[in-house]
C-alpha cells in the first residue's frame, strides 16, 4: 500500500469513527432525582389539635381538601414542612407567601416554588391574616433524612367571615396529595369528638417532583 | 531482529491494529463532541439540572439592564425579586375598584350564615359564578363557600377555588385560582406593582388587571366591578397567567 492510500484509508477510518460516535445513541443513563415536601399542621402549638377532619365546609366533616386545627385568636400560623431529596441538596425550593383576603374573609396562600421558580402549587391557610416575609423563605432539605422548615405566615383571626370562631383551616391544592390515612378519625361532625388528637409529626399532604441529569 | 519482528508482528496485523486504533480514536472524539453534560427532556424535570454548574445570583443582586435572565440557574429570579421589593406599589382606585386598601365597606348584616348548598343558594342570583360551565382545563376544587345574611336570607358573598391543568398559561404542574364575588366590597387589600396595574373590561364591565413582575413571584389578579350588587368579583392566582385569568373571569359572567 502506498503511503497516500494508507493516509486516505486512515482518514476514512477516523472519519467513520467520528460520525459513528456522534450519531450513536448515548449509553449514559439519566439519573432521576426525587424531591419530597410534606405539609404539617400549621398551628402555633407544637401539639396540633384537630377540630374537623377532611372537609370543605365543616358541617359534614367527611371529605374535602382541608383540615381544621385549634388555634386561638391572634396566635401565629406557621408553614411547617418536612423535606428530603435523592440528590443530597440542602434546599429544594422557596415559599411565596401571599395575601388572599376578600371582604371579611382572611386567607393566606403559601406557594412552593422550585429553585428555578416553577410553581409546585401551595397550601391555603383560611381565617389567617397574612404576615409576608421580606424574602421568600427557603424550604430546607437533605438527602440523608427529612429536614423541618417552619416560619410564620400569619395569625388566626376570630369571627372571620363574620361567623368563624378562631381556628386554622388548612387546605391543600390539587397537586398536594392527601394523606388518606391521616387523620385516622373518618368523620368529625361533632367538634368535641375530634379534640385532643395529638397528631404532631405525621404529615397530612405531600408533594413530590422529579429532576434528571446525566 | 527484523525477521523476528516480522514473524510475530506481521505488517498486516500492524496495519489492522493501527487502523482500528484510528477508528476508535474517531469514535471517542465523536462521543465527546455529542455527549451532553446535562439534559432534561420533560418540562417537569428541569429542576436543578444545572445545580453546581453556574453561580446563582447573590442576595443583593439587581438585574443588569437589558440582560436576559438565564432561567436555567437556581435563584435566577432573585435580582428581579430584589427590584420588585422596593418598586412602587399601586394604592388607589381604577374603574371603581380600590387596590391596596387596608379596609373598606363590607356587606351590612348582623349575622352571617354559611350555606352548604351553594348551587341552589346562588342560582338566579348575581352570585351565580357559573361554576358548572367552566372553561376547558379549569375545574372546581372542593365546595364553594356561600355567605348568607341570617336577617333576610340574601346571598352576600360566594367564594371558590378553581384548579387549572398544566399548560402554556400555567407556571408549573398546575395552578389554583381563588374566585370571589362580594356585595358592597369594591376594594382589595392586595398590593401590586404599580407598573403592572391596568384598566380594562370583562364581559363589558369595568375591570382592573394586575400582573406579576419579571420574577414570577407574587400574584396576578382580575377585579371586575359588579354595579348590581355594589360590589366586585375577584379572580386571583399566583401560577396562572393574567391572560388566562381574564378568560376565567369572562366565563364567570356567561
Amino acid at each position: 500500500m502506498s503511503r497516500f492510500w494508507f493516509r486516505l484509508t486512515a482518514l476514512f477510518v477516523f472519519a467513520t469513527g467520528l460520525v459513528a460516535g456522534v450519531l450513536l445513541p448515548s449509553e449514559a443513563s439519566a439519573t432521576t432525582y426525587t424531591y419530597y415536601v410534606t405539609s404539617q399542621p400549621g398551628t402555633n402549638s407544637g401539639t396540633a389539635v384537630l377540630t374537623c377532619g377532611w372537609h370543605s365546609i365543616c358541617t359534614s366533616g367527611t371529605d374535602g381538601n382541608a383540615l381544621d386545627w385549634q388555634n386561638s385568636s391572634s396566635s401565629a400560623v406557621y408553614w411547617r414542612s418536612w423535606s428530603s431529596n435523592t440528590q443530597g441538596i440542602d434546599w429544594v425550593g422557596r415559599v411565596s407567601v401571599q395575601n388572599r383576603d376578600q371582604g371579611t374573609c382572611h386567607t393566606t396562600y403559601a406557594e412552593l416554588k422550585t429553585p428555578l421558580g416553577t410553581s409546585m402549587d401551595g397550601i391555603y391557610f383560611l381565617h389567617t391574616a397574612s404576615s409576608i416575609p421580606s424574602s421568600p423563605p427557603y424550604v430546607m432539605s437533605s438527602g440523608a433524612y427529612p429536614v423541618t422548615t417552619y416560619f410564620v405566615v400569619g395569625s388566626s383571626v376570630s369571627n372571620d367571615c363574620e361567623t368563624w370562631p378562631a381556628h386554622l383551616h388548612q387546605e391543600r391544592t390539587s397537586y398536594w396529595a392527601k394523606n388518606s390515612y391521616f387523620p385516622t378519625r373518618a368523620t368529625c361532625d361533632n367538634d368535641a369528638g375530634c379534640q385532643y388528637d395529638d397528631v404532631w409529626g405525621p404529615y397530612h399532604s405531600k408533594i413530590t417532583w422529579y429532576a434528571s441529569g446525566y | 531482529m527484523q525477521a523476528l519482528l516480522r514473524r510475530f508482528l506481521p505488517p498486516r496485523l500492524v496495519l489492522s491494529v493501527g487502523l482500528a486504533s484510528i477508528g476508535i480514536a474517531g469514535l471517542l472524539v465523536g462521543r465527546a463532541i455529542s455527549e451532553p453534560t446535562v439534559r432534561a427532556d420533560d418540562p417537569n424535570l428541569q429542576v436543578d439540572q444545572n445545580r453546581g454548574q453556574a453561580t446563582p445570583p447573590g442576595p443583593d443582586s439587581t438585574p443588569i439592564p437589558g440582560a436576559t435572565p438565564d432561567k436555567t440557574i437556581p435563584d435566577w429570579y432573585v435580582p428581579y425579586l430584589n427590584q420588585e421589593k422596593v418598586a412602587p406599589k399601586f394604592h388607589g382606585e381604577i374603574n371603581g375598584i380600590q387596590l391596596g386598601a387596608a379596609s373598606g365597606p363590607t356587606p351590612s348584616c348582623a349575622k352571617t350564615e354559611i350555606e352548604p348548598n351553594w348551587a341552589v343558594a346562588t342560582l338566579g342570583t348575581p352570585f351565580d359564578l357559573k361554576l358548572k360551565a367552566l372553561p376547558d382545563r379549569v375545574s372546581l376544587w372542593g365546595e364553594p363557600r356561600v355567605g348568607l345574611c341570617a336577617d333576610d336570607g340574601r346571598v352576600m358573598w360566594a367564594m371558590a377555588i378553581l384548579q387549572v391543568a398544566s399548560g402554556p398559561y400555567v407556571n408549573g404542574m398546575g395552578g389554583s385560582v381563588q374566585v370571589g364575588r362580594w356585595e358592597s366590597v369594591r376594594w382589595a387589600s392586595q398590593e401590586f406593582l404599580a407598573d403592572r396595574v391596568t384598566a380594562g373590561t370583562i364581559a363589558g364591565r369595568p375591570a382592573v388587571f394586575a400582573d406579576v413582575g419579571p420574577s414570577g413571584f407574587g400574584q396576578a389578579a382580575v377585579f371586575v366591578l359588579d354595579k348590581e350588587i355594589d360590589g366586585s368579583t375577584m379572580v386571583i392566582s399566583s401560577n396562572v397567567s393574567l391572560d388566562y385569568l381574564k378568560i376565567i373571569a369572562e366565563g364567570l359572567y356567561r
